[in-house]
């Protein structure tokens, strides 16, 4: 499986390359949303539709994402919607199996999109599905859908 | 002239009474004086007078034997006759020229007195005429003309005789000589002249030789006693009057005796029956020789008698003179004495008296008390002052408090006594009072003698005043008891203020001599300064040239960092660029990343299709990373260039800056530099002056110690001071309570 790496500040984080539809330039503008939580940077146009753009650094940090050039954002799908994830340093790929994840033994309910963790050349990588990634209430905002919801 | 008198000091008074005494005396003295002067006149002009008569009767003698030689025609005798008579007429002009005034005697008092005829200029011409023409005359009128030459000296002898007033001759030796000089001894001249001419007429008239015996006869009958008396007469008279002329016994009579002789000769020679005419003109010629041989005597023995009764006169004169002077200053002394012994003790007394009224003082010296009225004025004056001083011992004792004396009035008049009698009872009475209120009790009653007893009234007052004072003392003692305590107190506080005064005082000499030290130093660090200033001067001005020079180089400076500057702006211009292209790059490889990563995404997708593809995005992402790190590298060192640059070009600009600034320091520091040469120029008069401020520093100094000693001094004496007052307070103290205790003796009316 291949998975495309990024950063929220010095923690990596993997995510699967399938569910990747595009990896573009962060907008140089985002149409900003009056009363919206502040994990929601914005909208922008992406290829004739309206895509939300999330900062996940934003959600982990509490500040924004630095403006770097490898400041990008991943075009991710998430059920029927699409969201854009700005993250940083989304420079490269990692090709790992599943069964090389192993699990933290660590559980925390505030936190429930932190998966397993495996290793590369430059330290621990933690395995992340985007729509856990976001608050409930970013969540609900954007109308998405974890899968045991959509099967419940 | 009285009121004179009467204003002027009794010892005036009596000297005028002695001039009044003296003054007839004068006036007797004088005109005995002038008695005596007048015969000493007389003296004197009869001997002028005899001075005179000496040539005369050279002259007459001389005349005659002029004649008889005449007569006998002898040359010899003629020339010798008449140079005798022309001797004689000098020897009576120079006699007649030292005397005639005297006498009356001169050319024009003769012709006033209507003896013209005797002037010399009419006797000597007649002289002189017979003496050169006797040849060419007859005998009758050569006899004519010596006749008459002879009456005129007869005639002089005659007036000298009275206007010398020998005629009138006091003494009766002098008389008789005189009577020969003038009177005798000419007239036997007269007669024995005619004798000696009929002598040498005898051969040719008949009758000469009896005229000659006559003539003789009668001279020795008639002149020759009168002579022998005057002669007589004159030795017996002589003695009796001014003295015995030893010479005039001794000398006359032989004389007188000669004459006697020859003449009794010329007699004997002429009476025979024929006389010899030789014999008897010899005989004539001795009698001439012996006649005026005496008469030359008679005159010196006259003007020794007029010597002798001049001298005589003298002595008496000085005698009456000296003896009158000398009364004179006796009775004067005698007088001053007597004066003296009147108004020395009225003088005594005088002062006495006026001491005692103008300033009391009875101690001044008093005469002796005696039996005349000065000595009774002296004896009642003592009896006064002794009165006087026990009134004073009285009033002494009176005045020492001693009321206890013992006065009585002399008698009713005595006012004095009885005022001091009366005042001596009247202050026992006081002192009784006094006494009682000594004792305390103020209860007295005093009453005054009258409206004008001031110390009557006085006591009365005080009575009443020190019954009131006795009671504000006793209330003001008790205040006075507790102020003193307190005083105390005070005083003990002031001593420890003055201790620390002391100590204080003894820091700050201290302290003094410390600034004296100190000055001395600061004076020698002031000399150091002073050659130090000099140095710096010429530093200086060293210093001043350097940073001139400085300057120019500094301004050298500042042109090349402006080139510099100039050079790094290209520089920096550079680096921009390349900065455009590294972004373009790094855009390129950031684009080219993305794009690979999105082909392997891509190629995931497409499963095992896209397995190739993969790798080619893989290889193509590998060379963007490289793209972008080298071109990251490429903008980094850029930067660092870049930013290197702009720290060169600020550091060039700030280096500019401060050498700008420098250039203006350093002028600021070269006139700053001028300004401390002018000043350290200035500074050494000033270090002068400083020099001497120090010096008046130390001398300060030194006297403030020597003040601060006396300061000392003093303090120390105002502790001693201090202590002293304390006893004395405590004494005070004492005397308080000893007071209060005293008053509470004092019984008041009231209480």
């Amino acid at each position: 499986m291949l998975f495309v790496l990024f950063q929220t500040g010095p923690e990596r984080y993997a995510v699967e390359a399938a569910r990747v539809e595009e990896l573009l330039p962060r907008p140089a503008t985002l149409r900003p949303l009056a009363k919206a939580p502040p994990e929601i940077a914005g909208l922008t146009d992406h290829r004739g539709a309206i895509l939300p753009v999330v900062d996940l650094c934003q959600i982990l940090l509490g500040r924004p994402a630095a403006p770097h050039a490898a400041t990008r954002m991943l075009v991710v799908k998430c059920g029927e919607v699409r969201l854009g994830l700005v993250v940083e340093r989304a420079c490269e790929t990692l090709r790992r199996e599943p069964g090389e994840f192993q699990a933290t033994g660590v559980s925390l309910p505030d936190a429930p999109y932190l998966g397993p963790m495996t290793r590369d050349g430059r330290g621990l990588v933690q395995w992340v599905e985007p729509e856990r990634l976001l608050p409930p209430a970013v969540r609900q905002a954007l109308s998405v859908r974890l899968a045991e919801e959509v099967a419940a | 002239m009285i009121t004179f008198l009467q204003r002027r000091r009794l010892w005036v008074k009596l000297l005028v009474l002695i001039l009044a005494f003296v003054l007839p005396f004068g006036v007797l003295g004088y005109f005995t004086l002038a008695t005596y002067n007048e015969h000493l006149g007389i003296a004197r002009l009869e001997k002028d007078g005899n001075a005179v008569i000496r040539p005369l009767a050279e002259l007459a003698v001389g005349l005659t034997e002029h004649e008889t030689a005449i007569r006998l025609r002898q040359p010899a005798e003629i020339q010798a006759a008449q140079a005798t008579v022309d001797r004689a007429f000098s020897a009576l002009e120079d006699a007649r020229r030292l005397y005639g005034p005297q006498l009356s005697f001169t050319s024009a008092m003769l012709d006033m007195r209507g003896l013209g005829h005797l002037r010399p200029e009419v006797v000597r011409p007649a002289w002189e005429a017979l003496k050169s023409q006797w040849a060419q005359l007859k005998p009758a009128e050569v006899a004519a003309r010596h006749r008459t030459l002879g009456s005129l000296i007869q005639t002089m002898i005659q007036d000298v005789g009275d206007t010398s007033t020998l005629i009138l001759d006091p003494a009766l030796d002098s008389y008789y000589v005189m009577d020969l000089v003038i009177g005798a001894l000419p007239a036997v001249q007269d007669r024995l002249g005619r004798l000696a001419t009929q002598a040498a007429f005898e051969s040719g008239e008949p009758d000469s030789a009896s005229t000659v015996v006559g003539l003789a006869a009668l001279v020795r009958d008639n002149d020759l006693p009168r002579i022998d008396t005057g002669v007589d007469r004159a030795i017996k008279e002589d003695g009796r009057n001014f003295g015995r002329s030893e010479s005039l016994g001794r000398e006359l009579p032989p004389k007188a005796a000669t004459l006697r002789r020859e003449i009794d000769a010329l007699v004997s020679a002429a009476s025979g029956a024929t006389p010899a005419r030789d014999a008897v003109v010899a005989a004539s010629h001795r009698v001439q020789d012996a006649l005026i041989k005496l008469w030359r005597s008679a005159a010196d023995e006259l003007d020794i008698l007029l010597d002798q009764r001049s001298a005589s006169w003298r002595a008496k004169r000085f005698n009456a003179f000296s003896l009158t002077g000398a009364a004179l200053v006796l009775s004067t002394l005698l007088a001053v004495y007597v004066i003296r012994l009147i108004t020395q003790p009225l003088g005594q007394l005088t002062a006495a008296a006026t001491a005692a009224a103008t300033r009391g003082d009875l101690s001044l010296p008093i005469p002796e008390e005696g039996p005349d009225e000065i000595g009774q004025l002296a004896g009642a004056f003592h009896a006064m002052t002794g009165r006087f001083r026990s009134v004073a011992e009285v009033a002494g004792d009176l005045a020492d408090g001693n009321v206890r004396v013992d006065i009585q009035p002399l008698s009713e008049a005595d006012e004095m006594g009885t005022s001091l009698t009366r005042m001596v009872t009247n202050l026992s009475e006081v002192a009784k009072l006094a006494e009682r209120m000594a004792a305390g009790d103020l209860r007295v009653a005093v009453k005054p003698h009258s409206r004008d007893d001031v110390m009557g009234h006085a006591l009365e007052t005080m009575v009443g005043s020190l019954s009131t004072l006795t009671g504000q003392v006793q209330r003001a003692a008790i205040v006075m008891n507790s102020s003193v305590t307190d005083i105390a107190a005070t005083a003990r506080q002031q001593q420890a203020t003055t201790s620390e005064v002391a100590a204080t005082t003894t820091e700050i000499g201290a302290t003094s001599k410390e600034i004296y030290a100190t000055s001395k130093e600061l004076l020698k660090t002031m000399n150091e300064v002073a050659d130090v200033a000099e140095e710096t001067a010429s530093l200086a001005t060293g210093g001043q040239t350097g940073l001139v020079r400085m300057e120019e180089t500094m301004n050298l400076f500042v042109e090349a960092l402006a080139g510099i500057n100039a050079r790094l702006g290209v520089l920096s211009e550079k680096a921009a660029n390349i900065n455009q292209v590294v972004t373009t790059i790094s855009k390129v490889a950031d684009l080219t990343n993305l794009l690979s990563l999105n082909a392997a995404i891509e190629a995931e997708k497409a499963g095992e299709f896209g397995r190739g593809f993969a790798v080619v995005a893989t290889e193509i992402r590998r060379l963007a990373d490289q793209t972008a790190v080298s071109s990251y590298d490429i903008e980094q060192m850029v930067k660092e260039m870049s930013s290197a640059v702009a720290a060169g070009v600020m550091g060039m600009d700030k280096f500019a800056e401060q050498i700008r600034r420098g250039v203006q320091d350093v002028r600021q520091v070269s006139t700053q530099l001028s300004g401390i040469i002018r000043q350290v120029q200035t500074l050494t008069p000033r270090v002068l002056a400083v020099n001497e401020g120090m010096e008046a520093q130390a001398t300060g100094a030194d006297q403030i110690t020597q003040a601060l000693s006396g300061l000392s001094d003093a303090t120390q004496q105002t502790a001693d001071s201090l202590r002293q007052s304390n006893a004395s307070i405590e004494r005070l103290h004492d005397a308080s309570r000893g007071l209060l205790k005293s008053l509470d003796g004092f019984k008041l009316k009231g209480a």
